[in-house]
């Protein structure tokens, strides 16, 4: 008993010490094991950053509203596309407990400022009906993010018509624009021409540099565009097309003021126009324009190649790409592979070639299917392998080097189904344990497979491609071939 | 009592090689109450595996069977020795799904993974598993990663109890997600509770009260809801939550079955 006491007196010191309104200890209890120690993320990047993001800045009533009644994703934070729920805390965190986190997040890089009680309280009684958790697009409709100051200074568009026939970008030393206009926003922006064809802009201004170093600059664009420093290109965007073509490139660059000039011209339908600079003295990336450039590249995911160990065959139970949700894949040595479907009791994929990449399910989150790494897939299972029979999968015994042989009912029969590699295929023998004289249909390949072949020896094929087991009393064993090229 | 006793301890053990790992991550140093409540004594652990166990198991001879998130078995020896030094990992099984709870009886290693309640067993005595049986497997499965399966140690009539994860944050796309199972030692499945979202424990008391911990409140407002083993009809929780369930719906109750479970919940 005592081990329980124990546990019982931790528990209760536990919750004494949750109930202070200490702003680090709350947040390290609450928030810490999804947002990080010091707000930067976590979850293995799932969850978004507290540090530095635009939504824990300005006014603070978005960020109690979020924790109060929680948030439904998607959301965009420094960039990055994030989609977790986040958990309403407002049953479980009071008004003062609740500011003294916030007045703490705030201190990561957010401006800092105290969060009060008071604040919290008002949005609790303002909100109290609430059920849902709140949606990124209607919480930010009612409590939009603070707009960061642009960066580039002293900026001026200039607008230039087109002629229809006009594809590239044209040489605007020749051309006169037809409007110019100074953007205070420090944003490029297509505001105003975002449903014109045939015409071009050119934004112009100016950039400080406050280290020297090199400095990464994205560039986006529907249609063609181009950015240059100091009137030298540094990256394009070429060809008619939409967006979603981002070109990054770099460039060293020296304390003080440097030109950019950016180049676009729209051909016809859709338009867009996104950049970015990233480099010493910018935390992250900062955008360069009002639409921000979307980054399509996926997190590397380290792989894990799995391989049978010397005479030892190599298991791996996941969710596997074609196959159902229980299943059990054996890599054996000599690199012939198969999965068996412990749902239909069926021998369903079978291959030549490297196992599995662990990697996506193991590293990452696991929200895909495990495919075979190489080698032509075999799907040898469309429907049931003993059609119109009940069957339930037992178990299955492994031999000294791990090879399997999977144990079933299929109705009152005790089915022991033994795949064998063999040089060229793989063998599988069927043992059959009846009562009684009786037969029993069976489809060891559902359709015809281009590349395989097969048969079922002393058996015939009938006509729709299953064959009949003749049983007698006692135990019965049948071979089946399947060849693989 | 005694045979809770040492997985206590070992838990103990086992929670600050976690927690040293976390704290070495963090960088922080460890909070030095700890020391003043609990023994606590790192065992080495295997060099160059990606543990992230999920499941312990004691098994004769001062045998520590640990399951791990990549679905390996490893058996841990001289744990309980006083030279923490001379521990030893063998591996024992790699193949599971995700196993989440384990325990060891008459000779075989139960497990309740992902995909199954089932058990290894070593028939010839070569220290690995040739019979990897499937006991029960009664609730579906969508491939959702967030469809973990956790399992208890069995109760004094043998019946496991299996909490299973909804599909991704709110919904169940395939049978049972949100519920409890009752598993028979023979593997007949009773559902036995609904309302869990993502549970991520379960387990006893002494007195046999059945306890789960959820990690976020959606039905049930984020605490652990009590239920009486062997009786479903006591738990004012389980009739609660299942009315829910039913109906498809679950934030708009989400106050009112808080309520009902902390009525559920004994003082």
């Amino acid at each position: 008993m005592n081990s329980y006491r124990f546990l019982l007196s931790a528990l209760i010191f536990s919750q004494f010490t949750l109930q202070a309104q200490d702003g680090p200890a709350l947040y390290q209890t609450y928030c810490s094991a999804c947002h990080g120690a010091k707000g930067e993320g976590g979850a293995a990047g799932a969850a978004p950053p507290l540090a530095n993001s635009l939504w824990a800045q300005g006014d603070p009533a978005r960020m109690i509203n979020v924790v109060l009644n929680g948030l439904m994703g998607p959301i965009e934070v420094a960039g990055k596309e994030y989609n977790l729920v986040m958990p309403p805390q407002g049953a479980v965190l009071k008004d003062e407990q609740l500011a003294a986190i916030l007045t703490h997040i705030r201190t990561f890089g957010n401006g800092g400022g105290e969060v009060k009680a008071e604040q919290v309280a008002a949005l609790r009684t303002k909100y109290a009906d609430r059920e849902a958790y709140w949606k990124t697009d209607e919480l930010l409709k009612e409590y939009p993010l603070p707009v960061p100051p642009g960066a580039i200074r002293k900026l001026v568009r200039k607008y230039y018509a087109l002629p229809k026939s006009q594809k590239t970008l044209p040489d605007f030393s020749i051309l006169e624009p037809n409007a110019t206009s100074r953007q205070t926003s420090g944003l490029i922006s297509l505001e105003g021409y975002s449903d014109r064809d045939h015409f071009a802009l050119v934004w112009e201004g100016e950039l400080k540099i406050r280290r020297e170093g090199q400095f990464s600059f994205t560039l986006d664009s529907d249609d063609i565009s181009a950015l240059y420093i100091d009137d030298k290109k540094v990256v394009e965007v070429p060809g008619l097309g939409g967006m979603g073509r981002a070109k990054t490139a770099k460039a060293t660059l020296h304390p003080g003021l440097v030109k950019i000039r950016v180049e676009y011209l729209e051909y016809t339908g859709f338009t867009g126009m996104a950049a970015s600079w990233a480099g010493p003295g910018i935390s992250g990336t900062q955008s360069l324009s009002s639409t921000k450039v979307v980054n399509k590249k996926k997190r590397r995911i380290e792989p894990i190649e799995l391989k049978p160990e010397g005479s030892r065959a190599v298991h791996y139970r996941n969710f596997i790409a074609g196959t159902g949700n229980r299943s059990f894949s054996v890599g054996y040595p000599g690199g012939i592979n198969l999965v068996f479907n412990q749902e239909n009791c069926g021998l369903e994929l079978l291959w030549r070639g490297r196992f599995f990449d662990a990697g996506p399910r193991w590293n990452g989150r696991g929200t895909v299917r495990s495919l075979p790494l190489s080698g032509q897939v075999y799907h040898l299972q469309k429907g049931s392998p003993y059609p119109g029979q009940k069957f339930s999968f037992k178990g299955m015994e492994l031999d000294e080097n791990a090879y399997p042989t999977f144990h079933y009912l299929v109705g009152d029969l005790t089915v022991r189904d033994r795949p064998q590699p063999e040089e060229k295929g793989m063998k599988r023998i069927l043992s059959i344990e009846s009562e009684g004289d009786s037969e029993l249909v069976f489809v060891p390949l559902s359709r015809t497979v281009p590349g395989l072949s097969f048969e079922g020896h002393e058996l015939t094929v009938r006509e729709d491609g299953s064959y009949l087991l003749p049983l007698r009393q006692g135990a019965n064993s049948f071979t089946f071939y399947y060849g693989i090229q | 009592m005694n045979q809770f006793s040492p997985l206590f301890l070992f838990t103990l053990l086992l929670l600050g090689a976690v927690s040293a790992w976390a704290n070495k991550f963090n960088n922080q140093p460890l909070d030095p109450r700890m020391s003043k409540y609990y023994l606590r004594e790192e065992i080495p652990m295997p060099k160059d595996v990606v543990f992230e166990p999920g499941s312990i198991a004691l098994l004769p001879d001062q045998r520590i069977a640990v399951g791990t998130r990549r679905g390996e078995v490893w058996i841990c020896e001289g744990a309980y020795g006083e030279d923490l030094s001379k521990v030893t990992w063998t591996p024992y099984f790699k193949g599971l799904h995700e196993p989440l709870g384990m325990y060891w009886q008459d000779g075989a290693l139960y497990y309740t993974d992902r995909e199954q309640f089932g058990r290894l067993v070593d028939r010839n005595g070569d220290d690995r598993p040739d019979w990897v049986e499937t006991i029960s497997a009664p609730w579906g499965l969508t491939g959702n990663y967030h469809e973990y399966a956790f399992g208890t140690t069995p109760d004094p009539q043998g019946n496991i109890f299996v909490t299973l994860c909804l599909t991704g944050s709110f919904n169940a796309q395939a049978q049972w997600r949100g519920w409890v199972m009752k598993i028979a030692a023979d593997g007949t499945a009773t559902p036995y509770a609904s309302g869990v979202r993502s549970p991520g424990g379960i387990g006893y008391d002494a007195e046999g009260n059945l306890y789960y911990t959820d990690n976020q409140g959606v039905w049930n407002g984020g605490k652990g809801a009590y239920t009486r083993a062997g009786s479903a009809s006591s738990a004012v929780s389980t009739r609660g939550c299942r009315a829910i369930a039913h109906r498809g719906h679950s934030r708009p109750y989400r106050r009112k079955i808080w309520a009902l479970c902390r009525a559920g919940v004994r003082g």
